[in-house]
């Protein structure tokens, strides 16, 4: 075997935000702790393109509602209320946990006012029984109103006219933008000793002594433990310990839309239809634009089938225009795909349990949602690791606060100015639609974004409406020179996404000839 | 230095600006601002290095950069106030300027502001092209920043989604570079820009064009490996059957422009639906006083030449507006009538000769031109890609009925 | 005697004429038909007989923090030659200050065409 190129305690495997979260929690101990990550950048699966949105009450009664077709009749509602499973202890855990954490962490977030809508009597009687649930439940889940038209659109204006009544809850929802939650967490992993290691995908997991080696393509690393947090392909990374687990793992896909940032007025919070097997409809404000996710949940047999479907989008608009009538196709900036990953044999709740055979493999296998109880997921998954009989002694110097990037565009001139002349990079525009500097994407290369992509979800450089057109050569020219490769080798995303293939005459200097 | 007596502002150094900046100098302002994003003067022209400019205002066939550089010239020698790498943050209805570059931000309150940001190209994602996001998909224009500016090739493969000029003119580019383009795909049933670039484009190199086609899927995960296209039906939907793949490392995308007016929007100028750029009068005012505009902000140009007497006229009368000179009342309205898709400007006096740009909606041979009752011009062949200029001389205008308060532009075949 | 018929597409205005130029084995004109005027003609004819292009690229530079400068051939040239001339031009470096007109080849390749700047440089 070759020689290790790290030694770890502990190696969590996929850098999403479940794996991001647990090196953050492991880095308070003093454990050499390796997350190592198959993408260019973190993020790269589920945890790129989920809805992502921090939230309980109204909306965690809405999404319960959605098993009363399978109850018998008679069945008092409670029972769609699961309070032992870890997925809602952790949802309730973790929203309170978050309120404080999003602070300390600089996450940008809003509370967005989420308005359950009804038109119709199918509708209604969707909506009565989340409101019958949510009151019977009392607590965080019973704090709504119902309003009736008038007020409705008071507060969210260019709803469907043709709404009748609703539920509406005004601090439920946090929306936040996913990547930046996990890239946050990351980097407090960082700051606190963890090694985060990009572009190494595991290929094997082998016994050696009373070690175990991850075997990666960039070499093998050698730890006590492994933490599978590979979501998506956690039922791969399970079978190269030799002996698969049957969690039965389904995909599946939905479309998501964003709109141009002009039209943001039209909706002020999440503007849903009740929930429906099987779909989801709703149309948010995500920070300055809007999101829309209206469809089904389409299985895939791929956790990386991110295949953006046209039919898709066009039905998705056109649900959603039943709710905001005046958005319009001509507003769309962005859609994208995203991959739910559900396991079928405990279909309430996450898969958090060791190896059959290999106590010092633990599986975390999460489901939706994932961001709301991250935090204490990861020290429940921590709390696993003590029970093995592993040492665990708390550091004293470990740093929970984090400083975001500054945002440029969100700062006050004078704050501005005062940037500026501690760097005046902060003072070079780079991306127009966005306001993005050339300090913001120095900085976040110097927190380890070495692609395109990585630049994008930590500044936001090229997700604005001309999608990179302008900044584009110019963030490539910014990478290649604070990376210092050569133009040509910069990325989008993986290894095997080069931006620019050749430089200038280079192919006229390869062909003598010229063109056949 | 940056000084708070400006009397005229303008945002954006291509042609439109440099335009706009030299006149209001010689028209008699004294200190004139010229604020650009990128690190050189000149906007787009010094990435067309290609010839076809400057044919009409200087009588020469010229290159971009060789056009740009004779107004970069007169700026230099002008005393104007360049700022480079400056980006505007903000503009206000009142004029306000925020400007943003190393040496900080600062807000300036000029007398008359011309905008000429000029136009961004329309994304992938914004029409919706099924598939992964691989990299290897550039608009075309970044593409030709990419080759003439920085020296990189996006690709050695390429297939051009768009047959207008742009597109053409970096099928031909990349071709020279030694790169192979595969096809040019067209979803109308013509080529989308000039014919000299049809030809000189696309048959000079051999290159296939499908007309009538459009790309339905791009294939790869991570970069770009090929596409797929298919033929469409009228209502340009694909046709079941027709599908047909090719390999290819890079689509480029010449799917339209769109004139940039986020600072327009942010400060409350009104925007014409249909060109997305501001409604302007015959001095090239917005609604906003004092606040002027020209070029392809405005409404998408072929010829740089239009481009820069569109400039001179917004920049003399933001020199006019600077030194308080009264401003004519602006009493008709054009409207776009019959197979005319819009006409600038939106407003006139209706009382002095004034040159009415416009585009029509369809191709069309042997037309009438009419401006309400009082204007008529034949025209053999005109069609959407090719901007057309309508004279309005103060005879014609004379003709008006007394109370006409707007004049129709249309375009009708004849006989 | 057989008629050898090239359409030549005609880019003098936007009627865009298709003119037909007949010729005989010989490459002797016979007749150019299709036309809407003089110019066309003449275009036409010219066009079949030896088309002339203008060659715009790019070369390299050094020393500078310029990576290229635009060219153009000051005349128009064979379009046969365009593909030598590209060749030719990828292996020069030149180096700033530069002015617009600067010769960087002299007639090249034999084309009776210099290859002159487009831009200034001035580093």
């Amino acid at each position: 075997m070759n020689q290790p190129i790290l030694e770890a305690d502990v190696v969590i495997i996929g850098g999403g935000v479940t794996g991001a979260a647990i090196a953050r929690e492991l880095s308070r101990y003093q454990l050499g702790t390796v997350l190592v990550e198959k993408g260019g950048e973190l993020c790269a699966g589920q945890t790129k393109a989920s809805l992502g949105n921090i939230y309980t009450g109204l909306n965690l009664v809405g999404s319960m509602i959605l098993k009363s077709v399978l109850l018998p009749p008679g069945t008092p509602l409670t029972e769609l209320y699961h309070p032992h499973t870890l997925h809602t202890k952790w949802c309730e855990e973790g929203f309170r946990e978050w309120e404080s954490v999003l602070k300390e962490l600089d996450i940008k977030h809003r509370y967005v006012p989420l308005t359950i809508i009804a038109k119709d009597e199918n509708q209604i009687k969707n909506l009565e029984k989340i409101r019958d649930l949510g009151r019977q439940l009392g607590g965080m889940y019973a704090d709504f109103e119902r309003i009736d038209r008038k007020e409705i659109l008071a507060r969210e204006p260019n709803v469907n006219p043709e709404v009748v009544t609703a539920l509406y809850a005004s601090r439920h929802v946090i929306d936040i933008f996913p990547p930046e939650v996990a890239i946050a967490l990351a980097e407090k992993a960082v700051q606190n000793g963890c090694k985060i290691l990009l572009n190494t995908e595991v290929i094997g997991i082998l016994q050696n002594g009373p070690h175990q080696i991850v075997q990666t393509i960039r070499g093998p690393i050698r730890t006590n433990f492994i933490v599978n947090a590979a979501c998506g392909w956690g039922d791969k990374v399970c079978d190269m310990t030799g002996e698969g687990r049957n969690w039965g793992l389904q995909y599946r896909k939905t479309v998501m839309i964003i709109l141009d940032t002009r039209c943001k007025e039209l909706v002020n919070g999440m503007v849903r239809w009740p929930n429906v097997p099987g779909r989801l409809d709703l149309v948010q404000r995500r920070e300055d634009n809007i999101l829309i996710e209206c469809g089904t949940y389409d299985p895939t047999n791929r956790p990386d089938d991110t295949y953006t479907i046209r039919e898709d989008v066009i039905k998705s608009m056109e649900m959603a225009k039943t709710i905001i009538p005046s958005i319009s196709e001509k507003d769309i900036i962005n859609t994208f795909t995203g991959v739910r990953v559900f396991n079928t044999r405990d279909v309430e709740d996450h898969i958090v349990e060791f190896h059959p055979s290999n106590k010092k493999f633990l599986n975390v296998m999460i489901r939706l949602p994932g961001i709301i109880g991250a935090l204490p997921m990861a020290r429940h998954v921590v709390g696993m690791i003590e029970k093995t009989g592993c040492k665990l002694v708390k550091k004293d110097d470990f740093h929970p606060y984090r400083k975001t990037i500054p945002r440029f565009r969100d700062l006050s001139d004078e704050v501005r100015n005062r940037l500026i002349g501690y760097d005046p990079r902060y003072g070079h525009v780079v991306c127009r639609c966005e306001t993005v500097t050339e300090g913001q994407i120095v900085e976040a290369i110097k927190r380890g974004a070495s692609t395109e992509e990585g630049i994008r979800m930590r500044t936001r450089a090229g997700m604005g409406r001309c999608k990179g057109g302008f900044c584009g050569p110019r963030v490539v020219k910014i990478l290649a020179r604070e990376l210092k490769i050569p133009v040509t080798e910069v990325k989008k995303r993986s290894l095997d996404s080069p931006l620019l293939l050749c430089r200038s005459k280079e192919l006229l200097l390869r062909n003598e000839k010229g063109i056949a | 230095m940056i000084s708070d007596n400006i009397d005229v502002l303008v945002i954006g150094s291509g042609p439109a600006g440099m335009a706009a900046a030299i006149q209001a100098k010689e028209s008699g302002s004294d200190h004139v601002f010229l604020v650009e994003r990128a690190e050189e003067l000149g906007g787009l022209l010094s990435q067309c290095i290609h010839n076809g400019f400057g044919l009409i205002y200087f009588n020469e066939d010229m290159t971009g950069p060789e056009y740009g550089q004779r107004f970069v010239e007169k700026v230099m020698d002008s005393k104007i106030e360049v700022l480079l790498e400056t980006m505007v943050l903000r503009l206000t209805a009142d004029r306000k300027v925020t400007l943003c570059n190393r040496n900080g931000v600062k807000t300036l309150s000029p007398k008359s502001i011309v905008l000429a940001m000029g136009c961004r190209e329309r994304t992938r994602e914004s029409i919706v092209i099924p598939g992964y996001r691989p990299a290897g998909i550039f608009t075309a224009g970044t593409a030709q920043r990419l080759v003439n500016i920085e020296g990189y090739l996006p690709g050695k493969e390429i297939v051009i989604l768009g047959s207008g000029d742009v597109g053409m003119i970096m099928a031909r580019r990349l071709t020279l570079e030694g790169a192979r383009v595969k096809a040019v795909v067209e979803i109308l049933p013509y080529i989308g820009g000039l014919i000299r670039n049809e030809v000189q484009c696309l048959y000079d190199f051999k290159i296939p064009v499908l007309l009538e086609h459009t790309v339905i899927n791009i294939l790869g995960i991570q970069r770009v490996h090929g596409v797929t296209v298919a033929r469409v039906d009228q209502n340009r939907n694909p046709i079941s059957g027709t599908e047909k793949s090719i390999d290819c490392d890079t689509l480029l995308l010449s799917v339209g422009l769109i004139p940039e007016n986020e600072l327009s929007f942010m400060a409350g100028v009104n925007l014409d639906p249909i060109t997305g750029g501001p409604l302007v009068n015959e001095r090239m005012e917005t609604n906003l006083p004092g606040i002027f505009a020209a070029g392809n902000c405005v409404h998408v140009n072929d010829l740089v030449d239009n481009v820069t007497l569109e400039g001179e006229k917004a920049g003399q009368n933001a020199a006019e507006h600077a030194s308080e000179k009264a401003a004519p009342k602006m009493g008709i309205k054009l409207v776009a009538g019959d197979n005319v898709r819009y006409v600038i400007p939106q407003m006139i006096t209706g009382e002095r000769e004034v040159t009415i740009r416009l585009r029509v909606k369809e191709p069309e041979k042997g037309v009438i031109f009419k401006v309400g009752d009082i204007m008529t011009k034949t025209l053999k062949v005109v069609k959407p890609s090719e901007m057309l200029n309508l004279i309005l001389s103060e005879t014609h205008l004379n003709k008006m009925k007394k109370g006409t308060t707007q004049l129709v532009v249309s375009c009708q075949k004849k006989g | 005697m057989v008629k050898n018929l090239n359409e030549i597409i005609c880019i003098i205005c936007p009627l865009a004429c298709r003119i037909s130029v007949a010729v005989d084995d010989e490459g002797r004109l016979i007749e150019v038909a299709n036309f809407q005027c003089k110019e066309g003609k003449e275009y036409a004819v010219a066009e079949y007989r030896s088309p002339m292009r203008v060659l715009t690229t790019t070369v390299i530079v050094g020393k500078s923090r310029h990576a290229l400068v635009p060219v153009r051939t000051n005349r128009v040239i064979l379009r046969e030659k365009l593909f030598d001339c590209m060749q030719h031009l990828s292996r020069i470096k030149v180096e700033p200050p530069l002015k617009v007109g600067d010769v960087i080849v002299k007639n090249i390749l034999n084309t009776g065409s210099d290859i002159i700047t487009t831009s200034e440089l001035v580093d």
